[in-house]
């Protein structure tokens, strides 16, 4: 191979090594930004301009997060906006797309693909596109929602942890219940029990669900091996304590129960819980393929280098040509180790729960909200309380309660862009 | 019976015998692609201006057109029959015979005409009919309207 | 540069890598800086589709508007068929909507869009074979006989009657679905079945039913599995 091959085989495969154009923010016109963020609140106009800069790489993401937001501010109509765009997204079926086949490849990276989410974060899309339908009275597309959700739970590579997610199981049941269809709920709630012993399943005359919300999404990252970050390897963790709810009920003749919720689900038991994915076998080859390169190049180079030396001290034209041969050959691999591209994609849905409690009970009409504090896991008070309104909907009332809150901090999503680009602050363009 | 004349009946025996062996029994249905070919009616249809030669040669009323080339040599059509329903609509009938050892999904239509040969009502919407490796199925529609019906023209093409 | 005066010494060999070095170093560096440049490529603009083919962009395993307009269109000729329904001397009065229409299947939908895909398909096509009865404007009618009634507003031209209209028959249906899932590969199977009946809301017979039902498979790319 000739000296310009080599080099022209080294500007390519350094061409690739750079992050394509789609993982970077693009300039949205100001006028779409403004007519994009009316009518929105404005607590979320910096994650909606990122959205818009994102583009359709993040629009899921991006779409749930804000969806999500949009639920625990009220705005319902447009939480269940943004749901439907994410949804119909996850549900559209990735078989010919120009980005997800470049993401297979060797010099492009796994975030360069169009998110949709791990099994987990689908599901609890489904899981507010379901409440969200609960709560404006239609519990036959809320049932829809929560079996769909369960469905995306069918990926786990062990079969025990397959469709387990309890939360959308009960749910399933409690909107067939809110229907009138008491013996398909009452199956459903038989197939909870199978996945959560514990929690008091709802009686018949009940007629509000109390679900709350504690503590932090969990994390994902890249794994860690013995000596060495895996970057191919994606690893959950989870995002902290999740704080136990107790709740103040009050009945018509004026008494207050207080009841301690129990946990529904872990959502953090359900991201881990999914095994090996088929796409970690592909990421697992580009990192071999990067590892034998380094090591390729770092003998040639290191062969280049000696005979160089002996080149040089003997004076010899012929060994010089070979040591120029090997360090270029040496650079060439070293060049391939750095364009290959293997670390596994770690962006995720950031304002997700850690855990879900809930509880079920018959609340009079008169009762229009009741009060929730939250306990520490040893059980001590940590003195916050909040007052949550019960809103009725159909045959069935709801109460939604979060400890922290749904409005993510940072408007971006994490890893949802380049790290120079993470760190820029996100301005809203002055109206033309 | 020399040696020379035993071989060479001998050799014209299994050459018999490995013929009758190679003898292959297609099952049904034996589609013979060419004769049916030949027996596709070509017509004058009515023109846009009275005795004015039509463009369209084929596509005759009161049958089933293959529009589709990917399925021209895969189905037949062994016949249409048309009949009078108590409400006075009309129902169609078209049995399909996928004539391959493969799977096929076709999707057909049809148009009603009226005396004058017009369309009398929206053509229907594309139905979908699944036929397994060497089976017929059948393909129903039923007209809108009742006595305005006269005619009718089926389109298929390959389901996609 | 004369290249081969380079190469009389060994000694020259490591000027001679860092020329290269340099050589190579630029362009690459172009390249890096053009990484960050505006992705000035156009969208996909929109398009017109043929509501009664798939859709070219996105397809799923659910109900899609092909499945619509092809249930509507069979439902619609097969009760014009039926002799009970459409072949009455006196035309009989159907109430044709979404409120005993229960979707119990995986697929999130608004049933309006089939039901009233229907009704209006039907109305047009029956031509005085069938009489509709807008219970789902019930309210509105109600209003309005109300001010007529309290000389708010005038009788209008149409003669006034003593209650809105009763219906004989009445439209009920389910759609239900049955999922398949290859844990392994990801490939998705939705199995759809929509019934349709038409109720005698005196005695409670089913005097017409149709059905349709389909099946479809899917399988995501590998980077999502």
């Amino acid at each position: 191979m000739g000296k310009r091959h080599i080099l022209g085989m080294g500007l390519l495969l350094a061409a690739a090594a750079c992050a394509p154009t789609r993982e970077f923010e693009q300039t949205v016109d100001p006028g779409v930004v403004h007519a994009f963020l009316e009518g929105k609140p404005s607590v979320l106009h910096p994650h909606l301009v990122v959205t818009l800069r994102q583009g359709q790489r993040n629009r899921v993401l991006n779409d749930m997060r804000i969806g999500l937001a949009l639920f625990s501010l009220g705005q319902d109509t447009l939480a269940a906006e943004f749901f439907d765009n994410a949804l119909t997204a996850i549900e559209a079926v990735y078989a010919d797309n120009p980005e997800a086949e470049k993401a297979r490849g060797l010099f492009v990276r796994e975030v360069n693909k169009d998110f949709k989410g791990e099994p987990y974060e689908r599901a609890m899309a489904y899981y507010y596109r379901g409440l969200l339908y609960m709560r404006a009275g239609d519990y036959e597309n809320a049932h829809a929602s929560f079996t769909s959700g369960v469905l995306q739970d069918t990926m786990a590579e062990q079969e025990h942890y397959q469709a387990d997610f309890g939360l959308l199981i009960l749910l399933e049941g409690w909107a067939n219940h809110c229907h009138g269809k008491t013996a398909e709920s009452n199956d459903l709630y038989a197939d909870f029990q199978k996945h959560n012993a514990d929690f008091p399943l709802p009686a018949e005359a009940h007629n509000t669900l109390i679900l709350v919300e504690t503590g932090w999404s969990p994390v994902k990252a890249h794994g860690k091996g013995k000596e060495a970050e895996e970057r191919h390897a994606l690893r959950f963790f989870p995002g902290g304590e999740a704080e136990i709810p107790r709740l103040s009920l009050p009945s018509e003749d004026g008494k207050t129960l207080d009841v301690t919720a129990s946990a529904i689900e872990d959502v953090f038991f359900q991201a881990s819980t999914r095994g090996g994915r088929t796409f970690d076998v592909i990421l697992k080859g580009k990192a071999q393929f990067k590892e034998a390169s380094g090591a390729i190049g770092d003998a040639l180079l290191t062969a280049g280098v000696v005979t160089g030396t002996v080149a040089y001290t003997h004076d010899n034209q012929s060994a010089g040509y070979a040591a120029l041969g090997m360090l270029m050959a040496g650079l060439v691999a070293k060049g391939v180790e750095a364009a290959v591209q293997d670390e596994a994609d770690i962006r995720y849905w950031d304002n997700l729960p850690g855990t879900v409690f809930g509880h079920t009970a018959f609340l009079p009409k008169s009762v229009e909200s009741i009060d929730v504090t939250f306990l520490n896991t040893d059980g001590t008070a940590n003195g916050r309380t909040q007052t949550v309104p019960v809103v009725t909907a159909g045959a069935c009332r709801l109460v939604w309660a979060r400890s922290n809150p749904a409005v993510p901090f940072a408007p971006r999503a994490p890893f949802s862009a380049p790290e120079q680009v993470m760190s820029q602050p996100v301005a809203i363009p002055a109206r033309k | 019976m020399n040696r020379h004349a035993i071989v060479k009946g001998s050799t014209v025996l299994v050459m018999f015998l490995s013929a009758s062996a190679c003898q292959h029994m297609e099952p049904a249905p034996i589609c013979d692609m060419g004769a049916i070919a030949s027996q596709r009616t070509l017509v004058s249809v009515p023109a846009a201006v009275p005795g004015g030669a039509s463009p369209l040669q084929e596509m005759p009323l009161n049958s089933v057109s293959i529009t589709d080339h990917r399925i021209l040599n895969k189905v037949y059509v062994r016949n249409v029959t048309a009949r009078r329903t108590p409400s006075g609509t009309v129902e169609l009938y078209a049995q399909v015979i996928n004539c391959t050892d493969h799977p096929l999904q076709t999707e057909a239509r049809t148009q009603f005409y009226d005396a004058g040969q017009a369309p009398a009502e929206p053509v229907s919407a594309w139905k979908r009919l699944y036929l397994p490796p060497r089976t017929s199925n059948i393909y129903r529609e039923f007209s809108l309207g009742t006595t305005s019906i006269h005619a009718y023209m089926v389109e298929m093409r390959e389901g996609e | 540069m004369d290249v081969h005066s380079l190469h009389r010494s060994p000694g020259n060999i490591k000027i001679l890598v860092g020329a290269r070095l340099v050589w190579f170093a630029i362009p690459v560096a172009v390249l890096l800086s053009g990484c960050q440049s505006v992705h000035n490529a156009a969208g996909t603009p929109t398009t017109y589709n043929d509501p009664s083919a798939p859709p070219p962009l996105a397809q799923g395993v659910g109900i899609e508007s092909q499945d619509i307009i092809g249930m509507t269109d069979q439902m619609m000729r097969d009760i014009l068929s039926n002799p009970r329904l459409a072949a009455q001397q006196k035309p009989p009065r159907v109430i044709i909507d979404s409120e005993y229409f229960v979707n119990e299947s995986a697929s999130r939908i608004n049933k309006n869009i089939i039901t009233d895909r229907l009704r209006v398909e039907l109305n047009r096509a029956a031509v005085g074979r069938m009489v509709f009865v807008g219970r789902h404007h019930a309210g509105m009618v109600e209003h309005e006989r109300k001010i007529k009634r309290d000389g708010v507003a005038d009788k209008g031209t149409v003669a006034p009657t003593a209650a809105q209209m009763g219906g004989d028959y009445r439209l009920g249906g389910r759609i239900t679905s049955q999922d398949a899932r290859a844990p392994k590969t990801g490939a998705a199977t939705r199995f759809s079945q929509i019934t349709f009946e038409m109720i005698d809301l005196e005695s409670g017979e089913i005097v017409w039913s149709g059905m349709y039902a389909f099946s479809k498979s899917q399988q995501d790319d590998v980077i999502y599995r």
